[in-house]
């Protein structure tokens, strides 16, 4: 009995063993470009909790690594984010002469301040440069930059969602043109109302529904028309079908655009959209195709961008004479709306349609122009700017 | 008797591991991966360099605890599905314990939040405990559901009134500096391991030795003749979740002020740590030396993922399958106690192996 286990189990060993040899292990990635001290330079991302194939945020970043070791030549490595912090990646990647480190995930104490009575992880490794996204941790209480090592990468984009704002409003008010069969739009002459699904209620999240709601304002104010504005924010980030029933339950109250900023919650908005008839608008990667024809726009968060750019002054050296805190506008690229290509196929197929979208791109364009030259200014919540309610004459928040 | 029983519960714990490490190491290969490298580096990072050791150390802390925390009442046939909720009040109530005692000296404040953080823990498992004493309520269920509860209404204060407004995600305030316990030199070992390894010894003491242990064991095998013989049963289910309720609070205490140092909603992680500690309940067969080792173990899986991540093009997601297949594996004992499949298998190859030798 004993001897025949054992048997079994060393055919399973040798079976192991002669998969074994047909594999062969592989190291960090590096590209054929960029020049022999480009190649020593190493780069490392560590993802959000999101993980590597979300599609978006993470993606978007793993997409600018790689762009980066193709044309530049350098090695990059993607570590997921593990339960109980990033800390130890950060360490062991440093410990191991990664020169980039990009932290995806909000998880900043062991890096900046330093837990047990260890010195924080920036101090320790001075020659590594740490950069984290959508939050300044590296400041004192003095608003004084803490450590030369590590930068902050912010988005605007409160801008952005002014522009889906914007959009959202024009769209409404001219649904019955725009649209032919298919779609089930509430009749402005009956209700005018937007919605928004938050995953938590953090600086992180209101920044968009402030600049959001700010855009439909914008619109509302010079139509002089009332909206109504239905919110959520403890979503999570995990449960479509939570999307699903919060955003049918906005639909049925007779907003038409739903902005959903909640991880995958957002996949059981646009599902729920297609099957109201309406609209969706969904947010850090382009995901207007996840329901074609249902999704009004994506409110982009490219992290692509400040990936490759860092790392390219990382190779010519020029990372020293880099603000701190690098802020990416709607001028970037970085951030902003879709061009709504995939809406633009499922519009009504007649001349009048086709006029009216023409204008409200247009419309869209000059507003992103006042925004970049600073007519129209937005709430940035990310910076802890404060949201003045009294401001919003045109929009009641249910 | 005894002698024979002792190897076969070692076997029923050893045999899911050898099995997970096997599939998971197929699951490699077909990656294109060298298995022998994944876990060499698996092992080597997380069990022999000193740093690692410490961390994996470290991590199996709470594991411990909340292993214990399974154990006890797993052994008397109750079953207190709500460590998970016990563990995160604990965490909880401590980290805003922390926040109060800044002006105290450390190890004071230690102690006065893990103190809370038990009490935490202890309030929240007497629920279930009364309610299945004097209504017999099933506890089963009422435990399981309470963690929903308990997560929710933690959410709720991290959202609102506990909330760090300073800080960009939810998340309460990080705890003064002098309520952290200090790591031990260079290495993540903080004093809470040296806790955990105390509060081990008492409960092996606890569960082993002492009439309360020997009860307990009655009461799992025939809670009825239990009752018969005199023992107040309902008592004993008060005390042993009160004393269930303590470890997973216990451990939720220390994990924050030696791990997270803030409350977030991602504290416990997904899976729990709760229900971490039931997989490592399971895989030490619910005895204290069993859980040690296991907690141990799994804790150097967890720790060794991340360097599978980094020194490997093997993604730490491979360390879920294995869990997953360590849960599988665990569960085909069950199947083989209850139904005696193993028996038959036996029997039928003894069989053979006689009409061999004839």
């Amino acid at each position: 009995m004993k001897k025949r286990a054992t048997s079994i189990f060393l055919i399973l060993v040798m079976l192991v063993l002669t998969f074994s040899l047909s594999g062969c292990g592989s190291q960090a990635s590096s590209g054929s470009g960029g020049s022999s001290k480009a190649k020593n330079l190493k780069i490392a991302i560590i993802t959000s909790d999101a993980g590597r194939n979300d599609n978006g945020y993470n993606a978007s970043a793993i997409q600018g690594a790689i762009k980066a070791s193709k044309q530049l030549g350098v090695q990059y490595k993607v570590v997921d984010y593990t339960n109980g912090g990033t800390a130890k990646s950060l360490q062991v990647l440093a410990q191991n002469g990664y020169n980039m480190i990009f932290t995806l995930e909000y998880d900043f104490n062991a890096l900046i301040q330093g837990v047990g009575n260890n010195p924080p992880i920036a101090k320790q490794f001075p020659n590594t440069t740490f950069v984290v996204f959508n939050d300044n941790p590296n400041v004192d209480s003095h608003g004084k930059t803490l450590f030369k090592n590590v930068i902050s990468v912010m988005f605007n984009v409160h801008q952005a969602s002014y522009l889906a704002g914007a959009a959202s409003a024009l769209v409404n008010e001219n649904a019955k043109t725009l649209f032919g069969k298919g779609y089930n739009f509430t009749p402005t002459s009956q209700t005018r109302a937007v919605g928004f699904i938050g995953g938590t209620n953090s600086n992180g999240i209101t920044v968009f529904s402030d600049g959001y709601i700010e855009g439909v304002n914008y619109i509302a104010q010079q139509l002089d028309v009332h909206y109504n504005f239905y919110t959520n924010f403890n979503a999570g980030f995990t449960d479509p079908a939570l999307g699903s029933s919060l955003s049918g339950s906005f639909y049925n109250k007779g907003a038409n655009v739903v902005f959903a900023c909640a991880g995958v919650v957002g996949d059981g908005v646009t599902a729920k959209a297609k099957q109201a008839g309406k609209l969706a608008i969904q947010v850090d990667a382009n995901k207007d195709s996840q329901q074609p024809g249902y999704v009004l726009t994506s409110t982009l968060k490219n992290t692509e961008v400040p990936v490759y750019k860092l790392t390219d002054a990382l190779v010519h050296g020029s990372l020293n004479k880099m603000a701190r805190v690098q802020n990416y506008s709607l001028a970037s690229g970085a951030t902003g709306i879709t061009d709504m290509s995939t809406l633009q196929a499922h519009l009504a197929k007649t001349p009048e349609a086709e006029a009216k979208w023409k204008e409200i791109k247009a419309e869209l364009n000059t507003i992103a122009k006042k925004i970049n030259d600073g007519q129209i200014k937005v709430t940035n919540a990310q910076i802890g700017e404060k949201f003045d309610l009294s401001s919003l004459k045109n929009v009641t928040f249910k | 008797m005894p002698g024979k029983k002792i190897p076969l519960s070692i076997i029923n714990s050893i045999m899911p591991v050898i099995l997970a490490l096997l599939i998971g190491g197929i699951i490699i290969a077909m990656i294109g991966q060298n298995p022998f490298t994944t876990y060499q580096v698996l092992f080597q990072q997380s069990l022999f360099t000193p740093q690692g050791l410490a961390y994996t150390l470290h991590g199996a802390g709470p594991l411990i605890l909340t292993g214990l925390a399974i154990a006890i009442t797993f052994k008397a046939n109750i079953f207190n599905m709500g460590v998970e909720g016990q563990f995160i009040l604990g965490g909880f109530i401590a980290g805003i314990v922390a926040l109060y005692c800044k002006a105290l000296p450390g190890g004071l404040a230690q102690f006065i939040c893990l103190i809370a953080g038990i009490a935490g823990g202890m309030l929240f498992a007497l629920i279930p405990a009364l309610l299945k004493t004097y209504f017999r309520v099933n506890e089963m269920v009422v435990t399981l559901m309470l963690n929903y509860a308990m997560a929710t209404v933690l959410e709720f204060l991290t959202t609102g009134i506990f909330r760090d407004n300073g800080s960009g995600y939810v998340t309460t305030p990080m705890i003064p500096k002098n309520v952290m316990f200090p790591r031990f030199g260079d290495t993540r070992i903080t004093l809470f391991f040296v806790i955990a390894i105390l509060v081990f010894i008492i409960m092996y003491l606890v569960m082993k030795k002492s009439v309360l242990g020997y009860e307990t064991t009655a009461m799992g095998k025939n809670p009825a003749f239990a009752e018969a013989t005199g023992m107040r049963v309902g008592n004993k289910i008060v005390t042993l979740m009160l004393i269930s309720g303590a470890l997973a609070g216990l451990g939720g205490a220390g994990y924050m002020l030696s791990d997270q140092y803030s409350y977030t909603l991602n504290f416990s992680a997904n899976p729990g740590m709760g229900w971490d500690g039931m997989l490592v309940s399971l895989l030490g067969g619910h005895n204290p030396v069993g859980i040690l080792v296991a907690a141990i173990f799994y804790s150097a899986l967890k720790n060794g993922s991340q360097d599978i991540d980094i020194f490997t093009g093997v993604p730490q997601e491979i360390i879920a399958v294995i869990q997953s297949l360590l849960i599988l594996f665990l569960s085909v004992k069950f199947i083989s106690e209850n139904t005696h499949a193993l028996d038959k298998i036996r029997s039928f190859f003894h069989k053979k192996n006689g009409m061999e030798e004839e």
